[in-house]
């Protein structure tokens, strides 16, 4: 429980899984800056980690993150660690009447992620490496019916995520994908719409269960942002039981409405 | 270094007398766990067993050829003999072909070798563990495949063809060992193996050259790199990952892969 001792990590979007692992990484003693486009949302999130800060941020305002990571610096220490987690929740609509509104939020969602690596990558670069591990979702290698614009930016991770593999390696910064299966918020609310569909996919998991967010997304988190993840790079990892082999991803169109 | 972490565990590692297997036992062992060695020649498997039992660690060294069934069902029960429950079976072991274009009338003789050590090993080892990792509440297999499978490497079919059966009987047991809490990875690992080490050793500039194409621009080290990566895999954080084939080449094939037979380099 001392894999991040005397290390910065940034959360950038405060939801279930930020939140999960935020907590995780804190327990494994590192100090905790959290991001979010909602200064509630991380403020509610700081608020219940000890000495952790919160810094609200602009989505289309590449300065507000450069200032929010000066800031972490001269807080906390310059970060070594950030948890990037910048999906929206999917629009679902058939792809004939997707909007340019919902691809410019969820592409909107991919070039926040790019912009939260670049102001990361300054103090990374100084600090003789890093650690980034973005929070991807399964529609970004099987597709999900429906959410064009979603399984999009999913997609847009990947390549986003072994880019930033390639040109930042030779300075120790590692960039990873992490793909949960978790029980979150949206499958509880999936759970009470359609029972019985939620139980069939959760009993398809090699595991049984959805992953806790502390223990089974921030721990997988913690084995990239630590140690022991020095010589993992560009990787796609699944923090899902096995869902990734045993089953289909989960149609958001079953749920919505 | 993070120490306990493995703390009343026991790990078998197969093919552990040098390379990478050698540097993954070692890391299990530092980590706290009980650890299994296993190899074919008893001289190779004393001196890691000596270094291990140097660092403070508790290991036996079992000699056994997994390419064997009854050997590999004996590698499983001496190790519980000697320690009395398995928790971590690290499917390292594999026999070396000899390159051959795959017209090459030996190859028959090749596909015996690799599958019978990697393919059928891997199997039997898992097999006979099984009852164990039910019986302690869960465990965590890892199995080993390779890139040179993934890309195809020219004339090594007989090894790429047993490294990716490996990853197909991963997935299924995956599938099958999860309701009972074992989770079942693939690595890749690209490393400081002694095929590689004689590889680069008379020729430092090639060994650089080399090093500039991996992303990390560095070779993986046995026990820090490889050897910790799978600790994560086997470890309380590798909880929920299972049916996973992980990379740990620092980035190496993400651009895809040279191929590296042609210039004379046994990568496996």
């Amino acid at each position: 429980m001392d894999r991040l001792t005397d290390k910065t990590a940034i959360i950038f979007g405060a939801d279930a899984i930020g939140r999960g692992v935020a907590l995780r990484f804190a327990r494994e003693g590192a100090r905790i800056a959290v991001l979010d486009a909602s200064a509630e949302a991380a403020q509610a999130l700081a608020a219940d980690i000890p000495g952790a800060a919160a810094f609200p941020v602009r989505l289309h305002d590449e300065g507000s993150f450069r200032a929010a990571f000066a800031a972490v610096a001269q807080r906390l220490g310059p970060a070594e660690v950030l948890l990037n987690n910048p999906l929206p929740t999917p629009a679902v609509a058939p792809l004939d009447v997707q909007t340019g509104e919902a691809f410019a939020q969820a592409l909107g969602a991919v070039r926040a992620a790019a912009v939260a690596m670049q102001a990361a990558f300054p103090f990374m670069r100084e600090a003789g490496g890093g650690r980034i591990v973005t929070i991807g979702h399964r529609y970004g290698e099987s597709v999900g019916e429906a959410i064009a614009p979603y399984n999009t930016a999913a997609w847009g991770l990947v390549g986003l995520t072994r880019t930033a593999a390639l040109d930042w390696g030779r300075w120790q910064i590692t960039a990873n994908l992490l793909l949960p299966f978790a029980a979150t918020p949206e499958l509880e609310a999936a759970h009470l719409r359609r029972p019985r569909v939620i139980d069939m996919l959760t009993g398809q998991v090699p595991l049984r269960r959805a992953g806790d967010p502390i223990e089974d997304i921030g721990g997988a988190a913690a084995f990239l942002a630590g140690d022991e993840g020095a010589f993992l790079t560009g990787q796609v990892l699944h923090a899902d039981g096995g869902q990734h082999v045993a089953g289909p991803v989960l149609n958001p169109a079953r749920f919505a409405g | 270094m993070t120490v306990g972490r493995l703390e009343g565990r026991v790990a078998i590692v197969t093919g552990s007398t040098q390379g990478l297997g050698e540097g993954i036992a070692v890391r299990l062992a530092k980590a706290g766990a009980r650890v299994v060695l296993n190899g074919r020649s008893a001289e190779k498997g004393e001196r890691v067993l000596a270094r291990i039992q140097d660092l403070g660690g508790e290991a036996v060294f079992v000699v056994a050829d997994v390419a064997i069934k009854s050997e590999a069902q004996r590698l499983i029960a001496q190790a519980v003999e000697a320690f009395g429950r398995v928790d971590v079976l690290v499917n390292n072991a594999q026999a070396q072909s000899p390159y051959a274009h795959t017209t090459d009338p030996e190859n028959d003789g090749y596909f015996d070798l690799a599958l019978k050590s990697g393919l059928y090993g891997s199997l039997w080892t898992s097999q006979a563990a099984f009852p164990h990792m039910r019986a302690g509440g869960g465990g965590r297999v890892v199995n080993f495949a390779s890139v040179n499978g993934v890309f195809g490497a020219r004339y090594a079919a007989a090894y790429n063809a047993a490294k990716e059966a490996i990853q197909g009987l991963t997935r299924t047991l995956a599938n099958e060992w999860g309701a009972y809490g074992i989770t079942v990875n693939t690595v890749l690992p690209s490393g400081l193996s002694p095929s590689y080490e004689a590889f680069f050793k008379d020729d430092p500039q090639r060994a650089e050259a080399a090093a500039k194409a991996i992303p990390l621009r560095r070779h993986g080290r046995a026990e820090e790199d490889i050897g910790s990566a799978v600790l994560g895999l086997v470890s309380d954080s590798g909880r929920f990952i299972t049916g996973q084939a992980l990379f740990i080449d620092g980035g190496q094939s993400l651009t895809g892969l040279p191929q590296l037979h042609d210039l004379g380099y046994a990568p496996h």
